[in-house]
């Protein structure tokens, strides 16, 4: 363990010092273009960094065929994050804690490009501190695209670990509150502990079809996955699950309306347990048509967890908007979720803003407010204020 | 596939027909038009909007918006002000992008999407299609005079007495006393004067060449004028090498070379 945090470490270190050399990100660099041309603010994507993603990370209506190992730059970015945050925790009206917490600097490491004609990849690192002093370092996705099988990529493949293909991403939302319905887990227990489980949030092992058909309308996006369902765990009974999701876009005055739905059918096997879950939702999103400055988006999901005679349901969404407020330089953000499992209802709040001090330098300060109902009440408020460092 | 044969043979006819005639309006075939609405609309309208007046939903995001096409006007192009860009320099903007833009090098299009996407552009303003905008004024960029440390000095005195240092500033960084007050284009986007001592501010500034064309055509639809009835031929040359030694680093922004600079200590 001790070596491994020492590896972890010395990674750490390196990229950090590689950092000096190489101050802005993979694509950037590569393409020789700020952030924002694929970026809103990062992580988050834009329309037309959407369709580079969709391509196999290259830009739209191209076929790279030149390994990005032969390019002259450094196949990998990072982004670095400092977080100073404010914990306030109630119980039944009483106050319960409150805390004042320095992270130390976590790490995303990522690389991503083009292996060969109609072949690409994606693998991203995290490197977070570890407990009781150095880091730990974790492989989070890492998997293979076959792009461009129809051209405009309108099917490409992707084998190994990889996230399902949300409406909203979890790893490139502007907000650090995780979005309480694609993070609710369907599990499986032996001996009291959790043997399995399965979120959508999580990256999952598996294949998938995938593609962008611009010529439907005005976008049409899907996915049809095969995965194992178990959070990137070894699978403990090798059962495929189901995940289908379809998004069509329509364009008013060029302001992009989205409307989609998605549907996961799962099945778990345990050693004491079976759990046959699934997941269904509906999503909407608009630009206002006039600026095109102001995003609202709104997800409804449904899940049901069958575990022998056993039912279980949760229902619940997200509403939530951005506000480009000056191109570049500010973005302000906020979302309210709900989630009802059985008679626990839980509610959050979110509001932040971002500050660019650079296109790849951010300052970011975010309020989350949160209440849990069950057997009691809980509270929590929290403030974090964030840096984050791109390379 | 005899089909497809005849439409890439036709495609590159017109390709090499349609960088010869800018003498006229162009009117290029249904398939050409199909085919550059078809890449428009996936790779070009997140930015410049399906209709092509640069409101797509992209550019409430991007500091520099993209560029409006149904209005006719271009910054870079190889003609009179005033004038439309032909297709050539059409097709070199979509093949080399905009550097300080967002605007990327779509180089890895194919060539007969290049040039379909320049004909459908061209589609999205009546200039394109009017005969009294034709011909064009090209301008060759002719009599080049060679970099030298007597040509950067001339480009300096020229600087100075043709008052550029009101907006690009004495030194050449872009804070000049009118750059202070801001610009804006003529759709009323605030524009950034760029600093030409930093070559990552410069838009398209790679030879000496481009630069005289743009003190030849000035930036059409931004403040920066054609220079070409109020300076010689000569003169615009040596503001070139001028303003190319301060943005490669060749020159101080004063006018004096390094190898100057080092003789006099």
């Amino acid at each position: 363990m001790r070596l491994k945090n020492k590896l972890a470490t010395a990674l750490a270190f390196v990229v950090f010092l590689s950092g000096f050399s190489y101050s802005i990100p993979l694509f950037a660099r590569k393409y020789n273009r700020s952030c924002f041309t694929c970026h809103t603010s990062p992580p988050m994507l834009n329309e037309f960094g959407r369709r580079f993603q969709s391509n196999g990370y290259q830009l739209p209506g191209t076929i790279e065929t030149t390994p990005i190992w032969m390019s002259n730059q450094l196949p990998f970015a990072a982004m670095l994050r400092s977080t100073f945050s404010w914990t306030k925790e109630e119980e039944n009206g009483q106050h319960k804690s409150s805390t004042f917490t320095f992270a130390r600097t976590g790490a995303d490491i990522f690389t991503a490009g083009t292996l060969g004609k109609h072949l690409s990849y994606f693998a991203a690192v995290v490197v977070d501190p570890a407990e009781g002093g150095g880091y730990e370092a974790a492989v989070e996705v890492a998997h293979v695209i076959y792009n461009n099988i129809l051209p405009m990529s309108n099917l490409n493949l992707k084998f190994g670990s990889f996230r399902l293909d949300l409406p909203y991403p979890v790893n490139l939302a502007l907000s650090e509150a995780g979005y309480l319905v694609y993070e609710y887990a369907s599990e499986v227990e032996a001996g009291g502990q959790v043997q399995s489980e399965f979120s959508l949030a999580e990256p999952q092992l598996g294949v998938s079809a995938y593609g962008f058909l611009p010529q439907v309308l005005d976008g049409l996006r899907y996915e049809i996955a095969l995965v194992n369902g178990t959070n990137v765990n070894e699978d403990i009974d090798n059962t495929p699950d189901v995940y289908v999701r379809i998004n069509q876009s329509v364009w008013v005055n060029n302001a992009p309306f989205r409307a989609g739905v998605l549907f996961y059918n799962g099945k778990m096997k345990g050693t004491e347990q079976e759990n046959k879950f699934n997941r269904f939702g509906f999503d909407a999103e608009a630009y206002d048509p006039w600026t095109k400055k102001v995003n609202v988006y709104f997800q409804y999901l449904t899940a049901t967890d069958k575990i022998g005679d056993e039912e279980k349901k949760m229902n619940g969404g997200f509403i939530g908007a951005n506000v480009f407020i000056l191109p570049e330089k500010l973005v302000g953000f906020t979302r309210y979720d709900f989630i009802k499992v059985g008679s626990e209802k839980t509610n959050q709040f979110s509001l932040g803003l971002r500050y660019h001090l650079a296109p790849n330098v951010f300052l970011t300060g975010e309020y989350m407010w949160m209440k849990t109902e069950a057997e009691g009440t809980t509270k929590s408020q929290s403030f974090m204020l964030m840096t984050h460092f791109l390379f | 596939m005899r089909l497809k044969l005849i439409f890439t043979v036709l495609t590159l006819g017109l390709f090499i027909y349609g960088f010869t005639g800018n003498d006229q309006p162009g009117n290029p075939p249904k398939e050409v038009l199909a085919r550059g609405e078809k890449v428009y609309n996936y790779v070009c309208a997140p930015c410049h909007g399906k209709d092509g007046k640069g409101d797509g939903v992209v550019s409430s995001t991007i500091f520099v918006k993209p560029r409006n096409f149904t209005t006719g006007v271009f910054k870079f192009r190889s003609t009179e002000t005033g004038n439309l860009p032909t297709d050539e320099d059409l097709y070199e903007s979509i093949s080399l992008g905009f550097h300080n833009t967002a605007m990327p090098s779509f180089s890895s299009l194919s060539p007969e999407d290049r040039f379909a996407l320049m004909e459908y552009i061209k589609n999205f303003s009546e200039r394109f299609s009017n005969p009294n905008e034709y011909p064009l004024k090209v301008i060759e960029p002719v009599n080049a005079i060679p970099l030298s440390p007597q040509s950067i000095a001339k480009g300096r005195e020229i600087y100075i007495r043709m008052k550029c240092w009101e907006c690009h500033g004495v030194s050449g960084r872009g804070d000049g006393p009118a750059a202070k007050r801001g610009f804006t284009d003529d759709w009323g986007n605030k524009i950034l004067i760029p600093d030409l001592t930093n070559p990552n501010e410069v838009k398209r500034a790679q030879t000496v060449e481009e630069i005289y064309l743009v003190f030849t055509t000035g930036l059409n639809g931004s403040p920066m004028p054609s220079y070409k009835e109020v300076l010689t031929d000569e003169e615009r040359w040596h503001l070139a090498n001028y303003i190319y030694a301060l943005i490669h680093g060749i020159a101080l922004y004063d006018g004096k070379t390094i190898d100057e600079l080092k003789s006099q200590q």
